[in-house]
Order: structure tokens, then sequence, then C-alpha cells
């Protein structure tokens, strides 16, 4: 019992001082938004916060208004003033009005460009960044929450001018409510400022506890309910649930996760009608005596009939506000999330490709940096010594101390087993991934066909041009490169050639898995300034045929190139300069075809499973 | 015409989800009429105030009243947020999920060819994304029902008692509001329609830019800027346009809200001469006054809810009616069928059938096609022309061919995920219909090139195959070990209940592209289907592996007498087959044994002699 307790008190602090926390946040992430906001358009942000400022005197001639009206009619009632003066003062309220509702106008205008202006810088900002990250961020899951929070900066960004507006407002509110409220008496002033901060501390409380159940219940709930929502509606899911007959099952597991969040949203909104209790409670508490005392000096003579209008409408709206503050700051913290995780997204490091050395053993760097034409005549084009690398999810380490070197002009094959570490060492190589260990290298270019190449939704003719960082190419140059894999003839009888579009983004045609895996290789022949090639499972989806005519090609272009291959079909290895065997992340046998059969290792084994198909 | 599309989703609406309506409904009735008995007693206290002021003494009546005046206040504050968020979060779940599950349905009926149609797929992308909309629109329509309609009701019932004259101005706003929201929403959602395709465009760049799959290769090879260039072009032009019509807007939307204060200062003008007239007492009038104040914001409410929901969100409707409705004529009138629900239930003890109707399923005969072809839509040439092809029970078919052969093509005919363009599919002699699609489908179990990696618990995704048999443990066993995945699920963290993937479980595992290809295979091996069809099922597999998974269809094929259709590049694999089906171009080219072909001296032979020729040791 006692632990429970200590628990609770123990969680009530951490609630509390986190919600504390969670205001200094705010605090901060204000400023930083408001100096981006400033730095983007001065004169703007600076109108809009004098308009805000201005908007303040419709609260005052409101309140005013209701206070002289209310003693006029009173004092027309008992015959005491002519209908004149009632009619003169509501004339002059009512132009009054007219005045702010002009300026609320121009307010929405201002407000509409300046929100516009920035969601679109941000959202710019935001893709032109994601963009650049390596690699490496991609393979952790963290970095898709951040950015599913950070693709909602851009109206976040507008919340904050409101925001900004609204603590404005609320602060001067406040202010003013004080003033009216001081001839009651100071200490009913005191008891009334000494309430409204219990209220924070106590619903601070509550709305700290309300945050974490946020984050651990309500937040994964709704992400598996959109994932069970948004799964079938994807084509190649679709069809796969139409083939095996699953949609009930399917259907089943959406309802059960729509209930599920359903159900979670219950207990977050007890946690917020207990703030709004706490609240009404003290408000409660307090405004009927103080009601009744300034009735009875009214009475008494001391204040006028007006002045108890305006006290009444006045605790009536400090208690809204206070309400619409603390659901303002509860609201923020979404607000607070999204745009830290917006800055977080922009302060991610961007890939330098290439870069040299970066790891713990920190050996001297390649000086050759300049230098981008192919090497002849040095060393080794690329050494690597004792890599190890492991992804951040798992706690597996994938590559365990590799070991080698590769000179200029050699044609590697790399095979393995399934998980033995071949696209990650690859990736390690080309400088995607940064492992511990050494990789030395100049700043060279790569050309890389992965085993899950992507099939641009554009023109064949851009598609190709992709290779070369998209710059144009002349159609006699993709004439050439895909004669060279033999799209041709295919390309030709297409009604608009190689200016045809593809996949269904915009009206284009559908080529087969092959045609595709061949245009990859025509994306890898347009780069020819590549020194390093790298092509993973250039050859899944071709027939033999155009597989063997594929690898005579690789080897008749690549020239001095150092070429690296993975490939579960060994027949090519054959024809390679030196051949990796990866096992278990380390590199188990290394040489030519001939020298690894008579080892009779691993190779060996590998290589007569497949023989045995053609024997 | 639109009429009937839009009562018929509220039909569906208060058919299955009238419980929400009636929940939202009472609590908000509850809540406006609060609001006005809070009325009632400020105009009592008033009252009793000036009796008092006048007598100098505080009345008891008044205490009554002021009491009653905050209770009655405070309740609907904090009862109002509370009780109205519940309500609508009920509301918004129960609702979504009715035509969430209508749409699913729905696709699940639609041709899969259909998804390679650019006019179907603007369509279906401008429908799937707006489906939330819906239980957001009918919450509008039942929050302005029950809360603003009320609310103006008991407003205008005391302004017909005090002041008649108000109700005229009061029209006069929501009438100017209606055609104002009217207009403008009119123009946003035009706008919309017509940035439907600007819209793709910037959204593939986009997903280009930042998802994953592309992210290698565009650091690679530095298509960052070319990206990002395309994708600029189409998200400035989105943003000029919405900026210069939401400068119309606000523009006109600034001249509305002059000419509602306008008409506030009228109101306000005829309450002080009511109060000249001496035609009500000073707490009537404070009453009608915050009266006055808190229906501007309702009056606004239901003329915009009113006129928005004649455009948007009642454009939305009719068009999630047009594609729905192809659903329902396509099921024979009703789109949530009962017999949907008793398909491959995975929950459900019995298997829904009896044993001598699951043998039957089970013997097909033969499958037949003849003179079948295939065109995709947006091409011109034929995938497939003239298929003249037949499965016997107990082979094993492996169809060769070379890329854009044709291979695939047939194997989504043959499984049922397309029909032919022209030509007849007979099962049993019988013409393949819908009906009978389903009879195919059940019998095929298939391992597709193009798999879904779901992410769901491995036991589930391997009982996709077969889910009627999914509870049966030693089916499951079964399918791990001829995939030979058994090693590979003990290895995770919590064996088969483990879920795949981290899309929405943190406590996921990932597993290699080689391993989902395994497990796709088990899901083709689960319940001992009579016909295995494989398309490339070793593609991203290692040899060994490779090897095994051969070893596996074949024997167990020879155990079971199943029929073993697959397709594949390796030459190889074709050596044992029962008959080789050599495509181009989308025909049969040539049709035989390894024996027969190899005599022949025809494409078979010289592509098997390459291969031998790169995989022996010479």
């Amino acid at each position: 019992m006692d632990k429970s307790k200590e628990g609770k008190t123990r969680d009530t602090n951490k609630a509390g001082s986190k919600y504390l926390l969670g205001l200094k946040r705010f605090f901060v992430m204000q400023r930083k938004v408001m100096e981006d906001l400033f730095s983007m358009n001065r004169c703007m942000a600076w109108t809009l916060l004098m308009i805000n400022f201005i908007l303040i005197g419709e609260e005052l001639v409101n309140l005013k208004f209701i206070e002289f009206i209310t003693d006029d009619i009173y004092l027309y009632l008992q015959d005491e003033t002519e209908f004149r003066s009632v009619l003169k003062m509501t004339i002059f309220f009512l132009l009054g009005m007219l005045f702010f509702v002009l300026i609320q106008n121009s307010k929405r205008s201002l407000e509409l460009r300046y929100q516009a202006k920035i969601k679109f810088i941000v959202g710019r900002r935001l893709t032109k960044k994601l963009s650049r990250i390596p690699y490496e961020m991609y393979e952790t899951a963290s970095i898709y929450d951040k950015l599913k929070l950070a693709n909602k900066s851009g109206e976040m960004y507008s919340q904050c001018i409101y925001a900004l507006s609204e603590s404005i407002r609320i602060f001067l509110q406040l202010v003013l409510y004080s003033y009216f409220l001081i001839p009651l008496g100071g200490m009913i002033f005191g008891v009334v400022i000494i309430a409204v901060f219990l209220c924070a501390v106590l619903s601070a409380n509550v709305t700290g506890r309300q945050i974490h159940y946020w984050e651990v219940n309500v937040s994964p709930a709704s992400r598996r309910n959109a994932y069970f929502r948004e799964l079938q509606k994807n084509r190649v899911n679709q069809a796969n649930i139409q083939n095996t007959r699953s949609i009930c099952f399917f259907l089943d597991k959406y309802r059960h996760y729509n209930n599920k969040e359903a159900g979670s949203y219950v207990k977050l909104n007890l946690y917020s009608f207990w703030t709004d209790m706490i609240l009404a409670a003290l408000f409660f508490v307090l405004f009927v005596p103080i009601t009744l005392m300034t009735a009875g000096r009214v009475a008494a003579g001391d204040f006028s009939v007006g002045y108890f209008s305006l006290v009444i409408t006045m605790l009536g709206r400090l208690y809204s506000s206070t309400n619409a503050f603390l659901k303002f700051a509860m609201n923020q913290d979404r607000y607070l999330n999204v745009m830290s995780a917006y800055y977080e997204v922009l302060s991610l490091p961007e890939a330098v490709m290439y870069a040299e050395i970066e790891n713990d053993a920190g050996i001297e760097n390649d000086a050759e940096t300049e230098d981008k034409k192919i090497h002849i005549g040095k060393d080794f084009a690329i050494s690597v010594h004792n890599l190890h690398y492991t992804y951040a999810q798992s706690e597996k380490e994938v590559l365990k101390g590799i070991s080698v070197k590769f000179s200029w002009g050699e044609k590697i094959a790399i095979v393995g087993l399934n998980g033995s570490g071949k696209t990650t060492f690859i990736l390690n190589l080309c400088g995607l991934l940064f492992g511990q260990g050494v990789i030395q290298r100049g700043t060279m270019d790569f050309a890389v066909i992965f085993q899950e190449f992507v099939q641009y939704q554009m023109t064949i003719k851009e598609n190709i041009e992709t290779g070369r960082s998209g710059r144009l190419l002349t159609e006699q140059e993709i004439g050439d490169i895909l004669k060279k894999v033999e799209l041709y003839d295919e390309v030709c009888s297409l009604p608009d050639g190689m200016y045809t579009k593809l996949g269904q983004l915009d009206k284009g045609v559908e080529l087969s898995k092959g045609q595709w895996q061949r245009l990859a290789i025509a994306r890898l022949l347009a780069n020819e300034e590549a020194e390093i090639w790298i092509l993973d499972e250039p050859t899944a989806f071709l027939d033999p045929l155009a597989e063997l005519e594929l690898y005579k090609l690789i080897f008749s272009l690549a020239g001095n190139r150092l070429v690296f291959f993975i490939s579960h079909r060994l027949g090519f290895a054959k024809n390679a300069d030196r051949i990796l065997v990866m096992k278990d992340g380390k590199i188990c046998e290394e040489g030519t075809h001939y020298d690894l059969m008579q080892c009779r290792g691993e190779y060996a084994k590998l290589y007569g499973m497949q023989e045995q198909w053609y024997i | 015409m639109g009429n009937k599309k839009v009562s018929w989703i509220f039909k569906k609406a208060l058919a299955s989800g009238w419980q929400c309506f009636a929940v939202n409904g009472v609590i908000l009735i509850f809540l406006a009429s609060l609001a006005f008995l809070a009325g009632i007693f400020l105009r009592d206290a008033v009252n009793a105030l000036t009796r008092s002021v006048s007598n100098k003494i505080v009345e008891p009546r008044f205490a009554v009243c002021v009491i009653l005046y905050f209770l009655a206040d405070f309740v609907r504050q904090v009862g109002g947020s509370f009780l109205t968020v519940l309500g609508s979060n009920y509301f918004r779940f129960h609702m979504d999920q009715i035509f969430q599950v209508m749409f699913m349905q729905v696709l699940d009926d639609t041709e899969q060819v259909k998804f390679l149609d650019t006019a179907f797929m603007k369509k279906y992308d401008f429908v799937k994304s707006g489906i939330q909309g819906i239980s957001a629109y009918l919450e509008k329509v039942c929050d302005s029902l029950f809360s603003n309609v009320y609310t103006i009701f008991l407003a205008a019932l005391m302004y017909i008692r005090y002041a008649p004259l108000l109700l005229v101005f009061s029209l006069a706003d929501f009438f100017i509001c209606f055609a104002i929201d009217g207009y403008t929403v009119r123009k946003r959602y035009e706008l919309q329609k017509m940035q439907v395709p600007e819209k793709r465009f910037a959204d593939y760049y986009y997903d280009l830019l930042t998802r994953k799959e592309s992210a290698k290769e565009i650091r690679l090879n530095k298509l960052q800027n070319y990206f990002y260039t395309k994708w600029h072009k189409y998200y400035k032009a989105i943003y000029d346009q919405n900026l210069e019509l939401g400068r119309k807007n606000v523009a006109l939307l600034n001249k509305y809200y002059v000419i509602k204060t306008l008409l506030y200062c009228f109101t306000v003008l005829t309450l002080i001469i009511g109060l000249y007239r001496k035609t009500y007492d000073i707490g009537v009038f404070v009453m009608l006054f915050t009266i006055v104040n808190s229906i501007r914001n309702s009056i606004s409410q239901l003329a915009s809810d009113c006129s928005c929901g004649i455009f948007k969100d009642y454009k939305y409707l009719e068009e999630y009616y047009d594609f729905v409705a192809e659903g329902v004529s396509n099921a024979g009138g009703e789109v949530c069928r009962p017999q949907s629900e008793n398909r491959g239930h995975i929950l459900r003890k019995e298997s829904g059938k009896g044993g001598n109707e699951e043998a039957k399923d089970l013997e097909f005969g033969k499958i037949e096609l003849r003179n079948v072809s295939f065109t995709y839509p947006n091409s011109d040439a034929e995938a497939v022309s003239d298929i003249y092809f037949t499965v016997n029970q107990g082979e094993y078919i492996c169809i060769l061919g070379e890329n854009g052969s044709g291979k695939t093509t047939l194997s989504k005919i043959l499984n049922g995920s397309f029909l032919p363009g022209s030509g007849e599919v007979l099962i049993h002699g019988e013409q393949m219909t819908n009906k009978e699609r389903e009879r195919i489908r059940r019998l095929i179990g298939n391992a597709p090139q193009e798999y879904s990696r779901f992410s769901v618990k491995v036991r589930e995704l391997v009982s996709l195959g077969c889910l009627e048999k999914a509870d049966d443990a030693e089916m499951r066993r079964m399918a791990y070990d001829r995939a030979d995945v058994s090693t590979l699920i003990d290895g995770l963290q919590e064996g088969e209940e483990t879920i795949l993937g981290k899309e929405y479980e943190a406590s996921g595992q990932e597993v290699s592209g080689g391993e989902w290809q395994r497990l796709i295979s088990a899901q083709a091996y689960m319940g001992n289907p009579p016909i295995l069809l494989l398309d490339e099922p070793t593609a991203s597999v290692d040899p060994f592996q490779e090897q095994q998974f051969m070893r596996n269809v074949l024997e167990n094929k020879d155990r079971r007498n199943q029929t073993v259709i697959l397709i594949s590049h390796r030459v190889g694999f074709a050596r044992t087959a029962d008959r080789i089906v050599l495509m181009s171009h989308g025909r049969i080219i040539e049709e035989g044994t390894h024996e027969q072909l190899m005599e022949k001296q025809g494409i078979y032979a010289e592509m098997f002699e390459k291969q031998k020729e790169l995989y022996t040791c010479s």
C-alpha cells in the first residue's frame, strides 16, 4: 500500500515537473519560432503583433460599454436621465465596434498571406533537408516518426502566430481584469490571483499525466489503426489480399485496432475532465461569494449597477479565459512535439558523400581529394581495415571485422548466403553507411545498381539520365546506350519512343521486371565518369541468355574500373578476377574461381549446388 | 440526382450508426438547454437585483438566481467539453469504421487490372484520401442539427416573445453568410479538384526525395537538386493558386464581416429602443443581449454548414457513392455481403464446408485456357495473345521465357487476378465466371513475384495462404518445414507470434528480403493446395536455400500428387519438369519435355547450352 502511494506521489511530482518542463520548453520554442518568423518577414511580423495589441482595445470597449449602458439604462428607468444619452452612448459603442471589425479584417488578410508563405517556406526547407540527410538515418525507425510530425510543421507554424497572439491577449486581458477588480478590495483581488495560480498548478499535474498517457497509449494505438486502415489502399497489397481471399482477416484487424484507439481516447478525455472539474469547482466557490458581496455593496450604494454587470461579465470571462489558456497549454504539447521534430530534422547532419574517414580509429586521410580522374599506378583504389558494422536498430553485429584491399581494374565477385552481410558491406564501401574501422579511399564516383532499384515514373530518356544526376543526354547517346542493353528495338516500337512515359503516374506504359532491369543497367552506363561500379543482383530478373550478354557487356565496357558484383548466380563468378566469399559477416574465402574450387571449401559447396541443375 | 446519392449515404450511416447520432444528439440538446436556462436565471437575477437596489436590501431570490445561473453555466462548461469530446470521438471512430470498411470491401471486388489504369487511379486517389471526411461531415451535420438548430430555435422563441424584429436581422445574417460561404467553398473545391494531377506529381517527387526506397539512389547519383526542381515547380504552382484564391475569398469574407457588424448594430439599437418603449424590463434586456451575442456564432456555423455541405463535402460524398456503387452492382445489390463473412474467417472454428464438398473442390480435373489474350491498359501491344494452355492434375509445368514474354501475365490470368481480354478459361469444362474464379483461387497456393510484406505475426502471415486452416498448428508446422523457415522462426524473439516489420509496432522484428521470400513460399504451401503457382520464387534466395526449396517442391509434389506450375528464368529447374512451356512476345513458342526440346534444337536448347557453359567447370 505504501509502495503504491509512494509511486503515486512520485508520479505526481514527475507529472507536475513534466508540465513545468513542458512550459519551459514552450517558451524556449516560442522564442526560436519567433526568431524564425521575424527573419522571414520582419515588417509583417511586427504589424501582426501591433494589431494584436490594438485588438485588446476591443475587449476594453466591450466591458466599458456594458458598465455604462447598464448604468444609463438604470438611470433612465429611474427617470433620471434622457433616452438621448443612452442612444448617444450606444451609437458611440457601435462605431467603435465597426472600427475594430476593420482592424480584424486587415489582420485576417495579413495572416492569410503570412501563413501561406510560411507553410510554403517550411515545406521547402524540410524537403531540401530530408533529401540530404545521411542514408543511415533511414535505417532507424525514429526518423519516420519525426518525419511524420515534422510534416505538420507548416500548419503548426501558423499556430505559432496564433499562439503568440493568444499569449499576448491573455496577458493583457488579465491586466485589464485586474484593473477592474481592484476597486473591490485588495483582498478579493489577491484571492482571485491565488485561485488562478492554484488552478494552474493542480491542472498541470493532471495534464502531465495526460501527456504521458498520450505518449504511451494513444499514439501507438493510433499508429496501429492507421497502418491497417491504409494497408489495403496500396495496389500490390490489394492484389495479394484478393488472391488470398483474406479480406475478412484484415477487416477484423482494422476494426479491432480502430476500437482500441477509440477506447484509448476515452481515458484520455477523463484526464481533461478532471482538469475542468478542478477549475470549475474552485471558481464556483469563489465567484458566488464575490458576486453576492458586490451585490450587497451595490445595494448599499457603494457601486453602480453598471459596475455589478461589469463584475459578473468579467468573472465569467476570466473563467473561460483561464480554461482556454490551460487547454491551449495542453495542446501546445502536440505543437511542441511537431516543432521540436521539425527543428530536429532541420538540424540533422547533411551527408557529405564519400567523406574521408570518419570513425573511431582516426587514421590519416587520403590526400588525393581533388583528382577525380581514374588513378593509374596508385597502390590501391580502396583499402578496408577491420570494418565492423551494427545496425542501429538491432544489436546483432552484421560485419565482424573485414580487412581487404582492392586495386583498379579488378572485377570482384562477392558471394555468400543471405544474411552474410554482402549488401551491408557494399553500402559501407560506397559511403552510405559508416561503420567502425578504416576505409581508405579518395572521393570517387560510384555507379550502383541495387537489388530493389527505383522505377522512376518518368520518360525512358529521363530514367536513363538519372544515372548522370539528371544532366541531359542527346538522343544519339541514349540510342547508343539502349542498343548496348538491347532495348533499342523495343523502345523504338513504342509510339513515343524514348519519350514514352512509364508508370501510371501520368498514363504511362508498364514495363516488365526484366525490361526495367535493363533500364537500370542503362542508367549505370550513362554515368561515364564513374570509376567504381557496384552491381547488386543485376540479373535477378533476366533470363539466362540475357544474363550472359549482360556480363559480357559489363566486362567489355568496364575498362580499368573497379567493379563489384553481388549475385547468387554463380556462373558469372568464373570470370571474375577475385571472389570474396562472405559468411556470418566475415570474408571466409578469397581467390579466383579455380583456386577456390581446389580448396573444396564453402565456395565449392555453393557452386556444386547450382551446377547440379545442368548435369 | 445528387440527392439520391447523398441520401443513400445518410441512410447507410443511420442504419449502421444510429447510436452515434443518438448519443451525440442527447448530449448536445442537454447542453443547449442548460445554456438557455442560464439565460433565464440571469434575467431573474438582474431583475431581483434592481428590486434589491430599489428596496436597499438584497433579496434572497437574487442569491438563489445567481447561484443557479453560475451552476448552470459551469455545468455546461465543464460537462460540456467532456461530454462533447466523448460523443465526438465515439461518433468519429464508429462512423469512420463503417465507411472505411465499405470502401475496403468494394476494393476487394475491384478487378486488379483497374489499378493499372490512370483514370481509375485518379478517382481512386481522390476518394481514398478523403474517407475520414465523411464521418467529419456527418458529425458536423449532427452537431448543427442538435446544437445550432436547437439553440437558434430556443432563441427564436425568445425573440418572438419579446422582440420579433430581431428575427429579421438574424435571418438576414444567416442568408448572407450562407451565400458567401457557399461561394467561397465552391471555389475552393473546384480548385482542389483541378489541382489533383499537380498534387499527385508533387507528392510523387516528394516521396522520391524523402522515402527510404529511393534514398540510396538519390544520394549516390546526386539527384537531390534534379528532383527538387521538379517538385518545386508543382509545389509553387499549387501555392500560388491557393494564395490567389485565398486572397479573393478573404476579401469577400471581410465585406461580409462588415455587414454582419452592421446587422449587429441594428440589433442592439432595436434592443435599446425596445427598452425605451418599455416593452420589457431590464432583466429581459440583459438576457436578450446575452442571447444576441451567443447566437452570432451559431448562426454563422449553421449557415456555413448548410452551404459548405452543399459543395465540398457533398461533392466528395457523390464521388464516394460513385466509387462504391460500382461495387454494389457487382455484388448484386448489397455491398456488405454476408457471405464474405464466412470466407476464411481466421477466428472461426468450423471450416464451414462439409467433407464431400471439400473433396469436390480439391479436384479440378484440368484447367484450360483457350485462345486467351490480354492487353494492359495504356498499351497497344497484347501482353499475351492466342494462348492455348492446359494444366492437368499432378503435372509439374515450368514456364520459361525472356522478359516481356508474358509469363507473369499468364500466371496472373491463371490465378484469377486478371480476366482475359478475349478467349475463355475453362475449369471442369465450365467457363470461369466470377464464382469460378473463387474456386480457382481456393485451389491455388500462390507465391507471387510482387508479394506484400504485411506487418503481422508470422503465423498470421503464413496462414493467409489458407485461412480455413489457420488455427491448425500442425498444418502451419508443415508449411514452415516445407519452406525451410522453421529455424528462422525459432530464432525470432517470440517465435511464430513475432510481428514482422516495425511499421506500426516498435516490438516488431525486421527480416531480410530472402527471408521474406521464404515466408511467402510458406504461405503458398499452407493447407497443401492442389496447385502450386510459383512466380520467380528464388530470385533473392541463395543457392543453398534454392536447392532446398526445389527439393521440397518436387518431393511434396510426388507425395501428394500436387500440381506445380513454376515460372522462372532458371533453365536448370526445367530439367525435371513434366512439361516445359517456352514463351516469347506473348505467345507459346515451344512446348514439351526437356528431352523433346533438346532434340528439337530450338531456342530452349540454345538457352540450356549457354547456361550449362556458364555453370559447369570446363
